[in-house]
This record gives C-alpha cells, structure tokens and sequence, in this order.
C-alpha cells in the first residue's frame, strides 16, 4: 500500500463520512417511525432538538464527500507516475478491481449528497420542518453506498502495489475492446455530435419551460442525468479526440494531465455542478405544494435551474471551442 | 394568545441533579392585560417565562403563539419571533456596560435592519417618553438603579412588540420606583400589550394595575385568579 497525505485524507473523509451517516441514520430511522409534528410528547421535542444538530454534522460529512471525488481523480492522476504501465488515472484505478468501483461509488454518492445538502437547505427554510421525512429517507438510502464506498475505496488504497504492472489508457479506451469504455469509444463522430448537440438543445428547451412550469420537475431531473451521461459518452467518443488531436485517443483522464492544460477540470466541475443542480432542481420542484414552501420552492428551483443550465452552458461552450480550435478533422 | 399545553421543563434530566422546573402547566394567555406570576423562589416562574420567549425550549409539551406553534419553531424562526414579538426585561437590567443609554435602547434593533436615523428618533422618543432624554449620551453604568430599569424597558420596547417579558422586575428597586416601573407596565397592557411578569413582592401583585394572577410552587399552578 503507498501512503501519501492525499490518500490519508481521503481515508479520514471516508470514515468521518461514514461515521457521521451511520449515527445519523440511527435517528433517522427513529426519526420515520416516531415524527409526528403535531405531538408535544419528549420523544418529539428531543428529535426536533437533534435532527438540527445531526442536519449541521451532515452538512459537514456530505460537504467533505463532494470534495472527496476531486481528491480522489485528482489523487489517482498525481499517482500515475509511481507505476509501470499507466500513463494517466486510468492506470491506476486499474492496478486493482477496486479502483474503478470506488469511483462510481463516488460519483453516485456526490450526487446524491448534493441532492441533500440541498433538502436540507429547503427545509431549514420551512418552519415546520417540511422535508425531514425525505431527507432522512434519503440519507437512510445514501447509508449503504458509503459504507460499500468506503470500504471499497480502502479495499483499492491498500491493494495499491507498486510493482504491479498496470494497462494504460489505451488498452480501456480502445474502440477494439469489448467494455463499455470500448463501446463508446467506437462510436463514429457524426452522430455522437449530433446527439450530443441534440440532448443540449433539449436540455435546454426543457429547463427554460421548467423555470415557468413547476410540475416538469421530473422531466428536467432526468434530462439533467441524461444530458451527464451523453456528455461523458461524448468526451470519450470524440471531445478527448479532438483535445489529444490524435483519432485513436478516447482517455478521458489524460484530459487532467498538465500538458492538456488541465482542461478536463474546466470540462468536469461545471458538468458535476450542474448535473447535481438540475437532478436536485427537479427533485425539490415536486415538494412545491407544501404549505409552509410555497413561498420558497419556486425561487430556490429557478435559481438552481438558472445554475445547471448556467453548468451546462460553461461545459458545452468549452467543448464547442475545443472541437472549433483543434486540428484534428473528424469530420468532412 | 398564548398557550400553553402539558408543558414540562426537567433540568438535567436524567443526571443525579435533575430538576423539574415546570411540571405539565396549561394555560391560556389572552391578548392584552398585566399578568403576574407570583411564588417563591424555585417555583417555576422564570423558567415559565423563558419557554414562553422562546429563550428556551421546553422537555415537553407546546406553545402556541396566536395559533402556531412556537416552542418546536428552527431556532432561526424562533429567533425572528423573539425579535418582532417579545421585548425582554430582567431582574439585573442586563444593560451593556460600555455603552450610552441610547446605544443600549437601539441595539435589539440592529438585526432587523432599520434605517439608522429613524432608528434613533424611535429610541429618543422612548427615552422621553421614560423620563430619559437627558440621559441619553450617559453611559448606563452611571445611572441610578430606577433610570437603568426604565432604560431596559425602553429597550424591550424599541422593536414595538407585542408581548413584554419582564422578570422581576421590581426586585432591585425601592418602593417608589417600583411603583414608577408598575405604572409604565401597566400603561402598556392598557394600549392591549401583553405583560407577563414574575414576582414575589406583594406590592406588585396587589397592585390595582394587575389584571391576573397566576401562583406557581414546585413547578405547579397552584392558584389562578382575575382581578
């Protein structure tokens, strides 16, 4: 196993996250079974005393676990160089089986501790408590996946060996391959890009309907999440290509390396962000109907709007001058 | 209105120190009038004062203030009500040394943003209206004890709320301005402000400006009488 203060940090991140969602869930599970607003009992007023005293430490946790994914792609291109075969992240998330599931676990989880952070914040704007049943729900599902996270995440950190011989980016993102990565890597450019523009005129066309009508929150939470997956098909398929100016380079990693000018993070933090803005848009635009958020839904749900379109927008107009500026030509 | 249903207040709960304060009290507090609450010490009267401000929340049980519930509100709602709805005095005037008499009486105002001048004719017109215009620059350490009591009236006031809070208030002053303090409390019950104070001078509860009565020992309602 290498030790490094990064992956130090990330494992300190893994287990206060844990930790905190683990005594948190205990009260949440109370917390479903015996909340009832309109009771004076003790049991009532001590869980109203204690859900915003766990609703801050979670604040904390969840906040530390958005970082976490940075930290850890970050932690996992810095490493490149202490291992024979890999060129980039890639390589080494695939020194072992639990690289690249830590990863996912990550992305699912930043996800949805955004989508909580930002309950929550609509609830501490309620007076009566108006979302605690749904966010400890969510936090009640959001238990398992950190601890599988953390537990998969130390799995990976201590099967990190440095004479193991890893594959590069290469051999994953080769259109030869029969993995997903290979599948899209395959795919021709025409139509990927037309998809591509495609989604984000919809994305579009459906946010800008949404900010006037509230009940398409659904519809805009699920193009949010569709227009996510397109724009990663999309940078493995042909944005990574037109970046490297080379047809056969589909990494979507090498895109955070220095010599590409860090550019991958220009392209991934607005698409997080306003991936997890748009999902949780669409998810606090169903709760407009409570008494007690009238007043606060529908401006909280247009600024979030306002900010994944603003995401959306800074990802594909950074894509669109990448693919203008190279000299790569993919199509005629 | 105020009220209050099966409301328990335990310190400590739980420990080998615990202390029930207030032992399952309701009660229903009309709008406007002078209310006193009357006992000896350790009976429950300031702890029962505190939960109805909202300084603290009680173990069990609810407060309605006219019609919504109070005591579960998320300490930023009941920290906005506290401020509109409820104006504070205190048995040790709590005035903060350091500062003018004017700066004391406006400073409940500065959370909620108000324009600074017309901040200060409010808290001047106050102070007149108390017998203290001319103290208004004096620092609050150099007043007497009656002028330092009527200077935290004047400030309880400054947001213009609708419930007063006063706690003993009339503990550390002599007969004649306990009377003076009397007098004002009872002036702002008649313009349908609701006064809540706690005591144990019998001059107080006597008082012909006191509408109600209430007796509390050991935590409990013991008598509750109209006058």
């Amino acid at each position: 196993m290498l030790i490094t203060p990064a992956i130090v940090a990330l494992q300190l991140i893994a287990l206060s996250v844990t930790g905190t969602v683990l005594l948190a869930s205990s009260a949440a599970w109370t917390l479903l079974r015996r909340w009832d607003i309109a009771s004076g009992s003790e049991t009532q007023v001590r869980l109203e005393r204690r859900t915003y005293l766990i609703s801050t430490l979670l604040g904390f946790a969840l906040g530390a676990e958005l970082l976490s994914l940075l930290l850890f792609v970050h932690t996992a291109e810095s490493l490149s160089s202490q291992f024979v075969g890999a060129m980039c992240a890639t390589g080494v998330l695939n020194i072992n089986a639990f690289g690249f599931p830590t990863l996912l676990l990550k992305i699912v989880l930043f996800f949805l501790a955004a989508l909580w952070l930002l309950l929550n914040r609509v609830d501490n704007q309620g007076f009566d408590y108006p979302l605690v049943r749904v966010k400890y729900g969510l936090l009640l599902a959001m238990a398992p996946l950190a601890v599988l996270e953390a537990v998969v995440q130390t799995r990976y950190f201590l099967g990190l060996e440095p004479e193991v011989i890893t594959s590069c980016c290469g051999s994953l993102f080769s259109a030869k391959g029969k993995s997903v990565a290979a599948e899209l890597a395959s795919w021709s450019a025409r139509p990927a890009l037309l998809l591509f523009y495609a989604m984000a005129g919809l994305l579009l066309g459906i946010g800008l309907a949404f900010r006037r009508w509230l009940w398409l929150g659904p519809l805009f939470a699920a193009g949010s999440l569709l227009t996510f997956a397109v724009a990663i098909a999309a940078i493995i398929a042909f944005l990574s290509l037109y970046v490297y100016e080379n047809p056969n380079h589909h990494c979507p990693f090498c895109l955070l390396k220095a010599g590409y000018g860090y550019v991958g993070y220009a392209l991934y933090l607005p698409l997080f962000a306003a991936t997890a803005a748009g999902l949780s848009a669409g998810v606090i635009a169903r709760f407009r109907q409570r008494s007690s958020l009238r007043a606060v839904i529908p401006g909280e749900v247009r600024r979030l709007t306002g900010l994944a379109l603003a995401g959306f927008g800074l990802f594909y107009g950074l894509a669109t001058g990448l693919i203008v500026r190279s000299n790569l030509l993919l199509l005629d | 209105m105020i009220e209050l249903t099966e409301v328990r207040k335990v310190f400590n709960q739980g420990q080998p120190n615990e202390c029930p304060a207030v032992r399952s009290i309701s009660l229903t507090l009309a709008r406007g009038g002078l209310t006193v609450f009357k006992g000896p010490s350790g009976s429950g009267k300031t702890t029962l004062l505190t939960l109805v401000g909202g300084l603290a929340r009680p173990t069990s049980g609810r407060i309605t203030l006219e019609g919504r519930l109070l005591s579960n509100l998320p300490e930023r709602f009941l920290t906005e009500v506290r401020r509109h709805t409820f104006g504070f005095v205190f048995q040790q005037f709590n005035l903060i040394h350091g500062l003018s008499v004017l700066e004391n009486v406006m400073l409940p105002a500065y959370p909620l943003g108000r324009q600074h001048r017309a901040l200060v004719n409010a808290a001047r017109e106050l102070l007149d209206r108390f017998g203290l215009g001319a103290k208004a620059a004096s620092r609050v350490e150099w007043l007497s004890g009656g002028e330092a009591q009527r200077t935290a009236l004047a400030r309880a006031l400054i947001n213009d709320p609708a419930v007063i809070i006063a706690d003993e208030p009339t503990a550390n002053l002599d007969s004649a301005l306990s009377r003076d303090v009397l007098t004002l409390l009872g002036e702002l019950a008649a313009q349908n402000r609701t006064v809540l104070m706690s005591s144990h001078d019998p001059r107080v509860f006597e008082s012909v400006r006191v509408n109600r009565v209430i007796e509390l020992h050991d935590g409990r309602i013991v008598e509750d009488r109209s006058c």
